[in-house]
């Protein structure tokens, strides 16, 4: 009660009083600023609170996100992981935060808006009573003083001072007795009102505790125990594993690590992997440590870090093992394949042994799976075996992928899928001169002839040059059979079967192919043919793609559209099914066919007969209805198939102006139907079964056309870009020397056209590359004046690197390599990519 | 000169790199023919020449391949790379373009040809004094950062042509012959110290053509 002001000293307006009113007002308002600062504290803390709120919750997020990041471990009970165990704690955490915000939020209610109207209503109505009341004093002293000057001789003026005085002194009194009670109650009332508020808050900070402290007790109980026994058992286990792991090192230090580390795979060779040094083959031949496994009679190398697999050897039947000559390092060891040598260096020599013999043994493994999987293949049926034990032999390496594809490619050119003379199953050998494919014994027989007459290849073993296999997809057993099979007449020779004898093979093949006993002649000239003419369909290639079955409707209207498609070949809808019925139509098979003056009728194997009829105007060659093979129904990828479309419209540019018809190649008179002009004709229409049956008919693959500049089949074959073309005539004894009228060669002609491919193509067949036409330019003339690089590329260094193998075989001089890769690098282009040749 | 010596004890193939225009041509024929051509043309594809020269008592046949240096020209393969001990990275001291290039010749390099490959920064032209646009110190530094050794010549007055070649070539020389002979004793530790010796050969060489380009 210290600063309560009397009422009585109020009354009587004393010093005394007035003291003690300003004494309360004092009070006040020291009262008033801590209180101010009280609600400021107050806010602040509540600010701090929020943030941390926030804080928190942030860090409840990534509890949870941990906890998604342990989705998968468990602890000891495997109901018991460990995100589970985290997510629940986020859960509390996050409960424990709700209340924590109830908290803060009361703490606002309570403390600051309380205080608040405190301060504003309370504290304010006592100051604006002090205000009343000063105002109050101020009149009354006024009042006094007027009282006082009245003067005596007016004593009107002195009774109305005098009652002004009186009702001023009761207003005073009034005034002041309502300010004394205002600041009273105040007094009385910040007590409990202030403790109140406090108390109140206290009662949040209670519950707040309250409620912690029981989720925590229901979560202790029920899991927080749980989980720190089975933390306990697991960090245990964690220093007994520490220890196991630990006493590894002491391991190390009881015998070397190095050979136990390469010998995987349970001792089992096949699969041995290891470092090795592997010696490099540039002229700095530097060691360098690469990770070696051998998988799937391959050895193939890998750095320690980058992901990347180098094949170093994709067969290792065609490598053999053996000491390193020239090695002035130990443990070293040799692997020479035909056309390369690596050696290899172990850290000793018991590893050295290790790898030797483990190479050794998986070359011996790897011819012996060959011949396993060929003795299943020929057991089983056709197709569906193959693929599988295609497979079995040939995992999905790079190379190894790479034969199985030509082999299936191979094999879905009609008729392949049996040897070619003899009808054996699932033929393994092919020639690639006349495009078919070859039972082994049949291989063996071919071989015998010679290479000039038939080229043997293996198709599983030996490495092909992709214009091989283009020539293969062109022609096979099917279109073969039909030229050299037309006529067979078994008193010449007994046809020979899967399980003839050798005499009996070698007599039909002799026959076949060497006598050419079976074919059929060309039609000659009667009077009745003379106004006609004939001519060569131009082909196109096989597709990538081809869906046969699509085309199974042969006839007239489908021969149609294919006429008309050379030119549209994309845009075409019907593009793709005139692929499939090229596919078939690859037969040499002669038909008569002009798209609307021409019956369309066609002539299995022989249109000679029909001409007589008289009722049609001319023979295509090489224009027949589509073939269709059982059991090809399904797509195939013909990986590089043949060139691309451009090099087609870079073909029909060029013999739209020369031919003058856009599907085949000019109309001749019946009268020079002989096998040369129509060998040359076929060339330039680039159609290989037609080319076939002119060579089979004693074309002269050198002939020369007096007609047109002197030019040999293979300068037509250049002009339509085909490599396949070309390949086939090289393959059939067609020179590379010849030159024409204008005393150019092929590689004159090649380069003159920018077919960078061919070019590539006549250098690896050693065309000679100084030859002068008759202006005197050589083919390297030609392309620096034509500024073409590649082609200028490939002749300088054709030419660099005879250069070099004149001056003295110096063994893997660089020039050598460089030529090899660049040549390999071009050909690939050519024959897989030929858009990236084409340039400007 | 240049003529074909059948005898050679090493032979290295070197390749020329750099943009069109910066004197590539010239810098081979003036090493392997003594011949210098104001207007010679662009090259197409690529060009070889040889020479021999003695180093050491030992016959060093230097096959240099010269390659197109403007984009239309070069051929599609960069197979040409393969095999290459040696590149000479050829810019123009008048063209501060064909000096900002060097770092796309040099991530040609490192993409296509053996990682062991001694390369040398050669600026050309530097008979060009007034119109010099890189400075010989900032190329040198350069040069010195990326390891390479560092050159300026002038395949139209001769200055540096031949020290440049044989800089080169006496570089290849002593890391293959050395090569050989350390091959047997430490074969432990060969890659690292492999790449020591490129490193620590150009200092050498830097001394040399210091002395020679800045008299």
């Amino acid at each position: 009660m210290k600063h309560t002001v009397d009422f009585k000293e109020c009354l009587k307006d004393s010093p005394k009083f007035r003291a003690s009113l300003e004494d309360a007002e004092n009070d006040i308002e020291a009262l008033e600023s801590r209180l101010d600062k009280l609600v400021k504290q107050c806010t602040a803390m509540i600010e701090a609170g929020k943030m941390f709120s926030n804080a928190s919750s942030g860090f409840v997020v990534g509890v949870r996100d941990l906890a998604n990041y342990f989705n998968d471990d468990t602890l000891v009970s495997d109901n018991a992981k460990v995100s589970t165990s985290l997510s629940r704690f986020a859960h509390a955490m996050s409960e424990m935060l709700k209340y924590f915000n109830i908290l803060m939020d009361q703490a606002h209610r309570s403390i600051c808006k309380n205080l608040n109207n405190f301060i504003r209503i309370d504290i304010k109505k006592v100051k604006e009573t002090k205000k009343l009341f000063e105002k109050i004093s101020d009149d009354m002293d006024a009042a006094y003083i007027r009282n006082s000057q009245a003067p005596k001789s007016k004593p009107q003026e002195c009774e109305e001072a005098n009652n002004t005085l009186t009702a001023m002194r009761s207003c005073f009194a009034h005034t002041s007795l309502d300010y004394v009670f205002q600041v009273n109650v105040l007094n009385s009332k910040k007590r409990f009102d202030i403790l109140d508020t406090m108390l109140s808050f206290m009662h949040a900070q209670n519950t707040f505790f309250h409620q912690g402290h029981d989720l925590f007790r229901d979560l202790e109980t029920t899991y927080m125990k749980d989980i720190a026994g089975q933390v306990e058992e697991l960090s245990s286990k964690a220093k007994i594993e520490r220890k196991e792991m630990e006493e590894r090192h002491t391991l190390v230090q009881q015998k070397d690590l190095s050979t136990s580390s390469l010998l995987q795979g349970d001792g089992n060779l096949l699969q041995t992997e290891g470092y090795l040094f592997k010696r490099n083959s540039n002229a700095f031949k530097n060691y360098v440590r690469r990770w070696f496994c051998i998988q799937d009679s391959q050895l193939v190398y890998r750095k320690r870090t980058k992901d990347t697999l180098t094949v170093m050897e994709d067969d290792l039947r065609l490598c053999t093992i053996r000491q390193p000559v020239d090695s002035d390092r130990r443990f070293c060891f040799e692997v020479l394949s035909p056309t390369r040598s690596h050696i290899l260096q172990a850290d000793s020599d018991e590893e050295c042994q290790l790898w030797v013999s483990a190479l050794n043994a998986s070359i011996s493994h790897a011819y012996k799976e060959t011949m396993h999987s060929q003795e299943v293949e020929n057991k089983r049926s056709s197709t569906s075996s193959k693929e599988s034990s295609q497979s079995d032999m040939l995992p999905a390496e790079p190379k190894q992928s790479k034969a199985k594809i030509r082999m299936e490619q191979l094999l879905t050119i009609p008729g392949n899928s049996h040897c070619c003379d003899c009808g054996a199953n699932e033929p393994r050998w092919a020639s690639i001169n006349l495009g078919i494919t070859l039972c082994i014994e049949c291989s063996g027989i071919h071989r015998g002839f010679g290479v000039h007459l038939s080229k043997v290849r293996s198709i599983t073993l030996d490495t092909w040059e992709p214009e091989h296999l283009k020539v293969m997809l062109e022609i096979g057993n099917d279109v073969v059979n039909r030229i050299y099979e037309a006529e067979v007449d078994e008193t010449i020779a007994a046809r020979a079967t899967p399980d003839c004898n050798r005499t009996v093979r070698e007599s039909w093949i002799r026959a076949k192919y060497f006598q050419r006993a079976f074919i059929k002649k060309l039609p000659g000239v009667n009077k009745s043919n003379v106004s006609r003419k004939w001519s060569v369909r131009k082909k196109t290639r096989r597709s990538s793609s081809q869906s046969f079955l699509k085309t199974s409707r042969s006839g007239g209207e489908l021969k149609d559209s294919a006429w008309s498609r050379n030119r549209v070949v994309s845009e075409d809808l019907s593009s793709e099914l005139l692929e499939g019925g090229e596919t078939g139509a690859t037969g040499a098979v002669l038909s008569v066919s002009n798209a609307t003056l021409m019956e369309k009728r066609s002539f299995k194997n022989n249109a000679r007969e029909e001409q007589a009829s008289g009722d049609v105007a001319g023979i295509v060659f090489g224009d027949d209805p589509p073939l269709f093979v059982a059991g090809l129904n399904k797509s195939l990828d013909l990986e590089s198939s043949d060139e691309s479309l451009h090099e087609y419209d870079d073909e029909a540019s060029i013999n739209v102006g020369v031919d003058g018809d856009d599907f085949t190649t000019s109309w001749e008179d019946m009268s020079k139907l002989d096998p040369n002009l129509l060998l040359y004709k076929a060339s330039a229409a680039r159609n290989l079964p037609v080319m076939l049956e002119a060579l089979a008919n004693s074309a002269d693959p050198n002939w020369v056309n007096l007609e047109e500049d002197g030019k040999t089949p293979i300068m037509k074959a250049v002009q339509t870009g085909s490599l396949a073309a070309c390949e086939f005539l090289l393959l059939n004894n067609a020179k590379l020397d010849r030159k024409d009228k204008n005393g150019k060669t092929a590689l004159h002609h090649a380069t003159i056209l920018g077919h960078t491919g061919q070019v590539c193509q006549f250098l690896k067949r050693r065309a000679d590359q100084n030859a002068k036409d008759n202006q005197g330019q050589t083919p390297l003339d030609i392309a620096v004046a034509n500024a073409n690089a590649d082609i200028v590329t490939l002749l300088r260094l054709a030419k660099l690197n005879d250069e070099m193998k004149e001056s003295d075989g110096y063994l893997g001089n660089p020039g050598d390599e460089t030529f090899q890769d660049v040549f390999r690098d071009f050909t690939n282009m050519a024959s897989n990519n030929p858009e990236k040749l084409k340039r400007k | 000169m240049g003529t074909k010596d059948d005898e050679y004890d090493y032979l290295f193939k070197v390749v020329l790199i750099g943009d069109s225009g910066v004197g590539k041509s010239n810098l081979l024929s003036r090493f392997t023919r003594n011949e210098f051509n104001l207007e010679s043309k662009s090259t197409i594809g690529v060009e070889f020449a040889t020479r021999s020269i003695q180093v050491d008592g030992k016959t060093i046949k230097a096959q240099i391949w010269d390659t197109a240096g403007q984009e239309r020209y070069r051929a599609i393969t960069s197979a040409y790379y393969r095999g290459a001990v040696g590149a000479l990275l050829v810019y123009d001291i008048a063209k501060h373009l064909t000096y900002e290039n060097v770092e796309r010749w040099l991530r040609e390099l490192r993409d296509h040809a053996d990682q062991n490959i001694v390369i040398m920064l050669v600026g050309n032209k530097s008979d060009l004094r007034h119109l010099r646009a890189v400075p010989t110190d900032e190329a040198r530094n350069f040069a010195e950062r990326n390891n390479l050794s560092f050159i300026e010549t002038s395949a139209l007055d001769s200055t540096n042509v031949e020290s440049a070649f044989h800089n080169i070539l006496t570089e290849i020389y002593k890391i293959v012959s050395q090569k050989q002979i350390r091959d047997s004793p430490d074969d432990d530790n060969s890659p690292s110290s492999n790449v020591q010796t490129i490193t620590v050969a150009p200092t050498d060489l830097k001394g040399q053509s210091k002395k020679q380009c800045c008299s």
